[in-house]
C-alpha cells in the first residue's frame, strides 16, 4: 500500500478514528498500530511478513538475552546471532544472486553447487533491517535498556508510517515513544497534515514530472543532445530528491498525527554549499547509521589520516551496496566516496551555519558554491539510474561533448513550475524543520488556506502520472 | 479533536465532490470505441445476426454498416484473444448471433493482453465476464484532472464503433504517399517488426489456439456459425510474417474447418499490392475497408445461405 493511494487514504482514516476514539489506552493504541502496521505491509505480500516478524523475534529475544548476562562471549554471541539473522535474511533476499554472478565472473567459471534463487526483493527490507540491528547494538553496548513489551517492540519494528522506505528509526528515539502516553495535539496534527501535504506535492508534482522526462532521456541517451542529457542529470537528482524526501515527509507527518516524533530524514540538501554539508543533509538517517554502526567502530578518525580516508571510502562503498545488488551502485557509492574524500583533502574553509544566514539572499560566493555541489551530486547521480557502468560513462561524454550546446529537448512546462514552487518554498522555509512549516498565530488563516488549496489543486490537476516510490526497490 | 476533523473536512469535502464529479462525468462522456460499441450492442441484442471479434485488424477491416444484416463489432484495438473471450462470453448470453466472425490473422495469434490493458480500454465496466478484481484501481478518474478537459465524448466514431477519419499520425502509408521504398525504410517499420518478433512466445501461441477451441466449442452447442476472418495485410507485412514461419493457425484450420459450421476465410493477400488502400502495413484505411467488407459480405452470403 503506497501514501499516495486511494487505498491509503481509506487505511489511514480507519486507523486514525479507531486510534484516537476506541483504542485510547497505551496498549491497545500499540496494538493497534501493530497490526495495522501488518495490513500495511501484507498489502504488498503478505508472504513477506514473515521476514518482519522473525526479525522482531530475534531481535526482542536477543535483547532480552543481552540483559539477562552480563558474561562477555555470550554477551557476543547473541549479538553476532542477531547480525546473522537480519544480515543473512538480507543477503539472502538482496545480494545472494549477484555475489553468485560475481563469484562466477571473477573465477571464471560457469556453474557453481549454488542455483540463483530469483527471488523477489521484499520492500523495506533494508530499512527495517538496519532499524533492527541499530536496536540489538545498542543493548549489547548498553546505551539502551532491553524492552521487555513485545507488543510495542514488535509495532517499533514494523511501524507502518517509516516501515518501507525510512526514516530509518533508532531504538533510543522511537521505542521509549511506544511507552509514553499518546494525547492527541492539534497544533502536532495539523503540522502533520501540512507536512504530508508538502511530501505529497514533491512526490505527484515535481517527482513525478521528473520521472517522465527522465525516463524519457535515460531510455534514449544515445540519441539525445548534451544539452538535453545535461537537464535530464539535474531532473534526476531533482527527481529522487523529491520522491524520497516527499515520501519522509509524509511519514514524519503521518507519525505527528498518531503523536510520534520521527527523525528528520533531509535537511534542504540541494542547498548545501558542499559535499561534506550535503551529505550531513541527505538521508540523514543513513548516513548516521553508518557513521555510529561502521566508521565508528572501524576506529572513525582516532586511527590516522590515511585510515580515516579509508573508513569513510568504506561506508560510502557499504552505502551504494546498501541501495541495490548492482555494481552501479556500489560505483555510485564509491564516487561519491572519492568526491568527499577530494573535499576533506582539499578542504576549504568549511562555511558555518546556515546558508545566507545575514540575509534573505545568499552571497554571490554561496551561489557558486550551492551550484558546484548540486552539479557535482548530480553528475555522479548518473550513474545510480542507469544500467551499466559503460552507459553512464558514453552518457557523461555525450552530456559534456559539443553538442552540450545545442538546444536541449526540453521537459513539460509543469515541471519547470513545479520546480520553481519547490526551489522558492524550501529557500523560504530552510531554517525550518518542513516545507509547510508555518504559525497557526502569526500566519493569516487566508493565507495559509490560500496555500493549502492552491497546492492540492496543482496536485489534482496537474501532477504527473503516478510512478512507484523510487526508493521501494531498495 | 473536534477542531482539527472540521479543519480536515473543509478539506476533504470539496475534494471528495470534484472527485466525485469527475468520475461521473467521465462515466457518462467515455468516448472509447468499446463503449459505443456495447451501446450498439445492447440496444440490438434481440436482433443480431452476427458479431464480429478481434484485434485493430478486424476493427479497421470490418464496417458493419456495409455487412447484411444487423452485425455487432467488439473487435479492439490492441485486442487479443484473452480479451475476446471474455467479451464473447458476455456477448453470447446476452443475444443470440447467427453467425460470428473471429479473427484470425496469423499475428493475432501471438497477442495476449495483461490487465494494464484491460484498465486502460476500461472493459470491466461494461464486460461483467472480465473480472473488476483485474482492474489496478477502481475509478475511471485518475489524477492529473487536466487530461479530461475539455470533456468531450469521442473521436467521430459511427453507431457500430468504426472510426472512418483517423488520426494523421496513423496514416503512415498517406505521409510517405504510398511509397513502398519509403515504407520499408520507416523507423515504425522496424518497431512493428521487433514488436512482432518480440512477442512470439509458445506458450502463448497455444493457450490462444486452446482459446480459439473453446470459442469454437460454444458456438457449435450453441448452433452459431464461426467464420474465422484474416483481414487484408500489404505485401511488405506478409512476406515478413512469412518469414517468422507461424504455422500454427494453417495446422489449426486444417484440424478445425467444415466448412459447413467452421469457415475460414483468408484475404492476407487480396489487396497486397494496393497500397492505397491502407494507412499502415497491416491496417486497411477506411477505403480499402469498404471495399473489403462487401467482399466480405458477398462471401458470407454465399457461405452462410
Amino acid at each position: 500500500m503506497s501514501f499516495t493511494t486511494l487505498d491509503f487514504a481509506v487505511f489511514i482514516s480507519i486507523v486514525f478514528l479507531l486510534y484516537w476514539f476506541l483504542f485510547n489506552s497505551l496498549k491497545r493504541q500499540n496494538t493497534l498500530i501493530l497490526i495495522a502496521s501488518y495490513v500495511f505491509y501484507g498489502w504488498w505480500d503478505w508472504k513477506f511478513l514473515s521476514l518482519i516478524i522473525i526479525s522482531s523475534l530475534v531481535d526482542y529475544l536477543i535483547g532480552m538475552g543481552l540483559g539477562r548476562t552480563k558474561h562477555n562471549l555470550k554477551r557476543k554471541m547473541l549479538l553476532y546471532s542477531s547480525l546473522a539473522t537480519n544480515l543473512g535474511i538480507l543477503f539472502l533476499f538482496k545480494y545472494f544472486d549477484f555475489f553468485l554472478d560475481a563469484f562466477k565472473v571473477l573465477f571464471s567459471i560457469q556453474s557453481t553447487p549454488f542455483q540463483a534463487i530469483d527471488v523477489v526483493l521484499p520492500v523495506g527490507i533494508s530499512f527495517y533491517t538496519l532499524q533492527t540491528l541499530s536496536y540489538t547494538i545498542d543493548v549489547y553496548n548498553k546505551k539502551i535498556k532491553p524492552h521487555h513489551d513485545i507488543v510495542s517492540f514488535f509495532a517499533f519494528v514494523s511501524f507502518f508510517p517509516q516501515l518501507v522506505a525510512g526514516p530509518i528509526e533508532r531504538a533510543a528515539n522511537l521505542l521509549p515513544q511506544f511507552g509514553k502516553e499518546r494525547v492527541f495535539s492539534y497544533e502536532k496534527a495539523a503540522d502533520g497534515m501540512r507536512q504530508i501535504l508538502w511530501g505529497l506535492f514533491k512526490k505527484l508534482f515535481v517527482a513525478n514530472h521528473c520521472a517522465i522526462f527522465v525516463t524519457e532521456v535515460f531510455t534514449s541517451f544515445g540519441d539525445q543532445q548534451g544539452s538535453t542529457l545535461f537537464i535530464a542529470a539535474i531532473a534526476f537528482t531533482i527527481q529522487v530528491y523529491c520522491d524520497f524526501s516527499g515520501y519522509s515527509d509524509m511519514a514524519i507527518g503521518l507519525g505527528r498525527i498518531l503523536g510520534f516524533n520521527l527523525t528528520k530524514n533531509f535537511d534542504y540538501p540541494l542547498f548545501s554549499r558542499d559535499i561534506s554539508e550535503l551529505w550531513n543533509k541527505w538521508h540523514i538517517t543513513l548516513i548516521s547509521w553508518f557513521r555510529d554502526y561502521v566508521y565508528i567502530p572501524l576506529g572513525g578518525s582516532r586511527k590516522g589520516k590515511i585510515r580515516k580516508l579509508l573508513h569513510i571510502l568504506a561506508i560510502f562503498t557499504l552505502s551504494g551496496l546498501w541501495h541495490g545488488a548492482h555494481l552501479t551502485f556500489v560505483l555510485w557509492g564509491v564516487l561519491h566516496g572519492i568526491a568527499f574524500l577530494l573535499h576533506i583533502i582539499w578542504r576549504e574553509r568549511r562555511p558555518r551555519g546556515q546558508v545566507a544566514r545575514n540575509g534573505f539572499l545568499p552571497s554571490c560566493v554561496e551561489v557558486f558554491q550551492m551550484i558546484r555541489t548540486f552539479l557535482i551530486f548530480a553528475v555522479i547521480n548518473i550513474i545510480f539510474r542507469i544500467d551499466t557502468f559503460d552507459d553512464g560513462l558514453n552518457f557523461i561524454l555525450e552530456m559534456f561533448s559539443l553538442s552540450f550546446f545545442s538546444v536541449p529537448y526540453l521537459p513539460d512546462p509543469a515541471l519547470g513550475v513545479g520546480c520553481i514552487i519547490l526551489f522558492s518554498v524550501e529557500w523560504l522555509q530552510r531554517n525550518k524543520n518542513h516545507g509547510l512549516e508555518m504559525n497557526s498565530q502569526k500566519t493569516k488563516g487566508t493565507i495559509r488556506w490560500s496555500i493549502y488549496f492552491s497546492l492540492i489543486l496543482l496536485i489534482l490537476f496537474f501532477s504527473a502520472p503516478g510512478s512507484q516510490f523510487f526508493y521501494f526497490q531498495f | 479533536m473536534k477542531l482539527f476533523l472540521s479543519k480536515l473536512l473543509i478539506v476533504i469535502i470539496p475534494v471528495g465532490i470534484l472527485l466525485v464529479t469527475m468520475e461521473v462525468l467521465n462515466r457518462r462522456n467515455d468516448g472509447s470505441s468499446i463503449y459505443i460499441q456495447n451501446e450498439y450492442f445492447l440496444e440490438n441484442s434481440s436482433k443480431l445476426d452476427g458479431l464480429v471479434f478481434g484485434s485493430s485488424y478486424m476493427w479497421c477491416g470490418i464496417q458493419p454498416q456495409y455487412l447484411d444484416g444487423n452485425v455487432a463489432s467488439f473487435a479492439l484495438e490492441g485486442s487479443a484473444l484473452n480479451i475476446d473471450y471474455s467479451i464473447f462470453t458476455y456477448a453470447k448470453e446476452v443475444s443470440r448471433p447467427k453467425f460470428v466472425l473471429l479473427d484470425a490473422s496469423k499475428t493475432y495469434l501471438i497477442n495476449y493482453r495483461t490487465p494494464n490493458f484491460i484498465k486502460s480500454v476500461r472493459l470491466p465496466y461494461y464486460f461483467p465476464t472480465i473480472k473488476a478484481s483485474e482492474l489496478t484501481g477502481y475509478f475511471l478518474t485518475e489524477i492529473p484532472l487536466n487530461q479530461y478537459f475539455p470533456l468531450e465524448t469521442s473521436p467521430n466514431y459511427d453507431q457500430w464503433g468504426y472510426q472512418p477519419e483517423i488520426p494523421e499520425e496513423w496514416n503512415v502509408f498517406k505521409k510517405l504517399d504510398y511509397q513502398d521504398s519509403l515504407i520499408l525504410n520507416h523507423p515504425r517499420m522496424e518497431a512493428l517488426y521487433t514488436f512482432v518478433k518480440g512477442n512470439i512466445r509458445a506458450d502463448k501461441t497455444k493457450e490462444n489456439l486452446d482459446l480459439y477451441r473453446r470459442i469454437l466449442k460454444e458456438c457449435l452447442d450453441k448452433n452459431i456459425r464461426i467464420i474465422f476472418v484474416s483481414t487484408p495485410k500489404y505485401h511488405l507485412f506478409n512476406r515478413y510474417v512469412d518469414g517468422l514461419h507461424l504455422d500454427e493457425r494453417e495446422a489449426f484450420m486444417e484440424e478445425v474447418v467444415d466448412n459447413e459450421h467452421v469457415f475460414f476465410l483468408n484475404y492476407d493477400t487480396l489487396y497486397e499490392k494496393n497500397s492505397q488502400l491502407f494507412f499502415d502495413v497491416n491496417h486497411l484505411n477506411n477505403e480499402g475497408s469498404i471495399q473489403f467488407t462487401k467482399v466480405l459480405n458477398s462471401d458470407l452470403t454465399s457461405i452462410l445461405n
